[in-house]
Parts: C-alpha cells; structure tokens; sequence
C-alpha cells in the first residue's frame, strides 16, 4: 500500500532521515518507535507533503506519490500536540474539518458527538482539557470515511486510561475490521504490546531495526530504545 | 477552491471583529465622503457644486487604494498566523493541497475586497445624492449627472478595481506562504501604493469628472483596457512565480 524508498532529509546541518525504507500493508498496524529527534515527525510531515525539500520516493499503491502538492490520498493525519481552532466550538470545529474534507455535515457532528458524547460540543475549544482536546483531534482528523491509512504522530498523549484504552480499541478494530493499515508513533511501548503487529525503531534517521509478529514484548523494545539513547 | 472558500466562510462567520473592521472602515470612508463634499474642495465660495457624486467618488478612489492595501495586508496576516499557529498543517492534511490553498485564500480575500467596493460605490452614490437632494446638478453637458450614467461609471470603475485586487491580494498570499518577513510583505505592498492610486485614478476618474468622461468615453474606454490587461498580466506571472516557489518550499 505504502513504500517509502531511500529518503533522506536533512535541516541545514542535521540530517533527520538518512536513507530510509520502509513498506506499510493493509491492516497492519505499525508502531514507530524513537527518541525525541529520531527522525518520526519529519517522516509524518513528508507523508502528509508539509516537507517538500527531501530525496527518495514514497510510493502510494504502486504509484509515486506527487511531492509537496498535498497529503497522501485517502489518508488521515494526526500531528503531536493537536492544532485545533481554539476560539471556535467544538461542533464548529467539525464544520470546519468537515468542509476542508469535502464530507457531509452529519458525519462531522457525528465524530464530534462521539468525542464529547454530545454533551460539551458547544463550549470553545479552548475551554477544553488537553485530553478532550486531543480526543476531539482523533475524532476530526479520522472523519473521512474512506481513510485506507491513518498516520498517528504521538496520538497517545494526553489521554487518560480509559480514554487510551479506547483508542487502542478503535485503532486495533479499524485495522481488523476495516483493513485499514495504521502508522503510529507513541512513547507508551505498553500500547505498542497490546495493538501492534509490528514496531519499527528509528535512531538519528536510520531505520535500526524491527519487531516483527504480533505484540512486540514492551520489555525488549524499552531495552533496545534504551541501548541506543546511551549509545548515541 | 470551493472547499478552501466554504471553510473561510465559516471560519470569518465565527470572528465578529472581521466584520467590525470593515464596518469601521466604511463608517469612517462615509465621514470622508461627506466631509469632501461639505467642504467644497476646490470650488468657490457661492458656486454650484459642478456634480453631484464627484466628490464621494474622489474619497471612494482614494478609499480604494486603503481597501486594496488593508486587504492584502489582511490575507498575507491571515496566512502568516495559519502558518505560526500550525493550523496550516490541519488544513493542508485534510485533503486541501497547496494550490487549492493558496488559491482560495488569495480569492477569499478579493472577494471580501469586492463586496466592500461595492460598498464603497453604494455609500460613494448616496452620500453624493444626500448632499444634492433637490438641487438639480450642473455639468457641462447638462447630463443628470445624479442618475444612472454615473452610477455606471462609478460601477465600471468598481468592476475594474475588483479585478485590480487579484494580482495584488495573490502577492501579498504568496509571499506570506513563503515566510516572508511581515516587514518584506509590507514594504511591497507599500511600493505597491502608489501604482494602485494611479490605476484607482484612471478607474474612477471618469466618475470623479462626468461629463469630462462623456466628452473622452472612448478614449477612457481605451485606457481603462489597457488598465485591465496589465493587470491580467500582473496576475497571470505573480501566481505562477509564486506558486512555483511554494511548491518547492517546506511549511
């Protein structure tokens, strides 16, 4: 479905990708594992065509995807630290992301209900707590119901334990039931046990290693991430 | 576009201070107006007033170079705050590419520009027949200069104006996608001031002297075509150089 091939980029005298390849299938869900600076964002930001200036090819279902126009097609995105518009409801919220997706207004209220349960949808954005805040931000970057790919940046973050154990459910269900494939990254390498077919973990750009089969042990992955942090 | 235009609209319909601005900015060009016109610029003491809309259509001219640099000035800032604020990657990831992008907010704003200009004509014609009212008008020509003929000539030179929005507004939108320094953007269009009062001159001089413009129609037809296709012109390399370079550039 996904090929990223040999991209490479780098900030002024950083490199924050160094050749790197990797293949995402239908419903699988990956996690991308690293340490602040590993390279993850910046990987994100080229699939979702923020980055513009790097070398190497992704490839969307065979096809070379065209660079910097716009985001993968039929791919939902989620950023660390979600951007929302603060000074706006949360149901105008989703008018507004339902308008920018091109989707019926009732899907929007929809995903906005089902963030806040219908009951909070009036008061402003910023009014919110982080973790409704980064709840809402699921529900609205995920609205489009055609998305064959979602691309999580830290989606974790923020959320309570329930509210993480929701997520986990959606996102393990969104790859079983509707084959959609998930790319992630998050901290939490107990999540990454429990919804995670493979972890992939990114050092300083370079793709280092993988966990393959079904729940990549926690334990093995915080050694293998630790290990490096101290080998610099 | 459509998307880029329909989310603009509810974004602006949740920001009341967007229409108080331009609400201001017509209740202070009316003052203008009305003070041009009671003030008797130019003329004697015991004169007739020569027309009856002259004078709010010299304040709509000179109103129209501030609407034309307020609005770009506007949009660049609209798009330098999407881009400090990160909502420009939210709405760049929801299947809005940098085209469509730069393209809807460029025609967002001219469009905003053109309903104010349209306003600006509307307040430009009734302050002039306020002023008038039940004085039959002097010209030249004797034309009633209070009816249609400058009405019309006021609308041409609003229609004109419009489309003298779109290479200006696409610079300023351009040049803020860029990360130009707020400062570079308005030392553009600050150069771009003084070309625009020329062009607003050549727009709405025919409104501003009726029945000189009934004397010269062609002539003015003439100029105001050559107005027209320079600005084409203007727009046809402002957005595809900048776009061009958009392109290419990280956000």
């Amino acid at each position: 479905m996904l090929s990223i091939k040999h991209i490479s980029k780098r900030y002024g005298g950083v490199l924050a990708l160094d050749d790197l390849s990797l293949a995402i299938q239908p419903g699988t869900v990956t996690a991308l594992l690293g340490l602040n600076g590993a390279g993850k964002s910046t990987l994100f930001r080229i699939l979702a065509g923020l980055v513009a200036d790097f070398s190497g090819e992704v490839l969307w279902r065979g096809e070379p995807a065209r660079r910097s126009v716009g985001p993968l097609p039929d791919t939902a995105f989620l950023f660390d630290d979600p951007v929302l518009f603060e000074d706006m409801s949360a149901a105008a919220n989703g008018r507004l992301f339902a308008a920018l997706g091109g989707v019926r207004a009732s899907r929007a209220a929809l995903g906005t209900a089902a963030a806040f349960l219908g009951t909070a949808a009036r008061k402003k954005v910023r009014e919110h707590s982080h973790g409704m805040r980064c709840r809402l931000a699921y529900a609205l970057a995920t609205l489009h119901p055609r998305a064959a790919l979602l691309v999580l940046d830290e989606p974790t973050n923020g959320l309570d334990v329930e509210a993480l154990g929701a997520l986990e459910a959606e996102l393990r269900g969104r790859a079983d039931k509707d084959g959609t494939a998930i790319l992630f990254s998050t901290h939490y390498l107990e999540t990454v046990e429990r919804i995670a077919d493979r972890a992939l973990i990114l050092h300083k750009g370079c793709l280092l290693g993988a966990e393959e089969g079904p729940r990549p042990q926690a334990a093995r992955l915080r050694e293998r991430l630790l290990v490096r942090g101290a080998a610099g | 576009m459509k998307k880029m235009l329909r989310f603009d609209a509810i974004r602006t319909r949740a920001d009341p201070s967007f229409f108080l601005f331009w609400l201001a900015f017509l209740a202070a060009f009316a003052l203008y107006a009305f003070t041009l016109h009671l003030g008797r610029l130019g003329g004697t003491g015991n004169a007739a007033m020569p027309l009856n809309v002259s004078y709010s259509a010299y304040a709509a001219k000179d109103a129209w170079v501030a609407l034309c640099l307020l609005v770009s000035a506007m949009a660049a800032r609209s798009v330098r705050s999407d881009i400090s604020s990160r909502r420009i990657e939210v709405i760049l990831t929801q299947r809005v590419d940098r085209r469509e992008y730069y393209l809807g907010r460029s025609l967002f704003f001219v469009l905003t520009g053109v309903l104010v200009t349209l306003a600006l004509v509307a307040i430009a014609w009734s302050v002039g027949n306020v002023v008038f009212m039940g004085r039959y008008p002097v010209s030249s020509l004797d034309a009633e200069v209070g009816s249609g003929a400058a009405l019309g000539l006021l609308c041409s030179g609003a229609a004109l104006a419009s489309i003298s929005l779109l290479p200006v507004v696409g610079a300023a939108v351009g040049l803020a996608l860029l990360k130009a320094p707020a400062a570079a953007v308005y030392a553009v269009l600050a150069f771009l001031a003084w070309p625009l009062s020329v062009v607003a001159n050549a727009l709405f001089g025919p409104a501003i002297m009726v029945d000189y413009a009934f004397a010269v129609l062609p002539r003015l037809g003439a100029g105001s075509a050559v107005v027209v296709l320079a600005v084409l012109a203007a727009t046809a390399l402002v957005y595809p150089v900048l776009w061009s370079l958009v392109m290419k550039r990280d956000i």
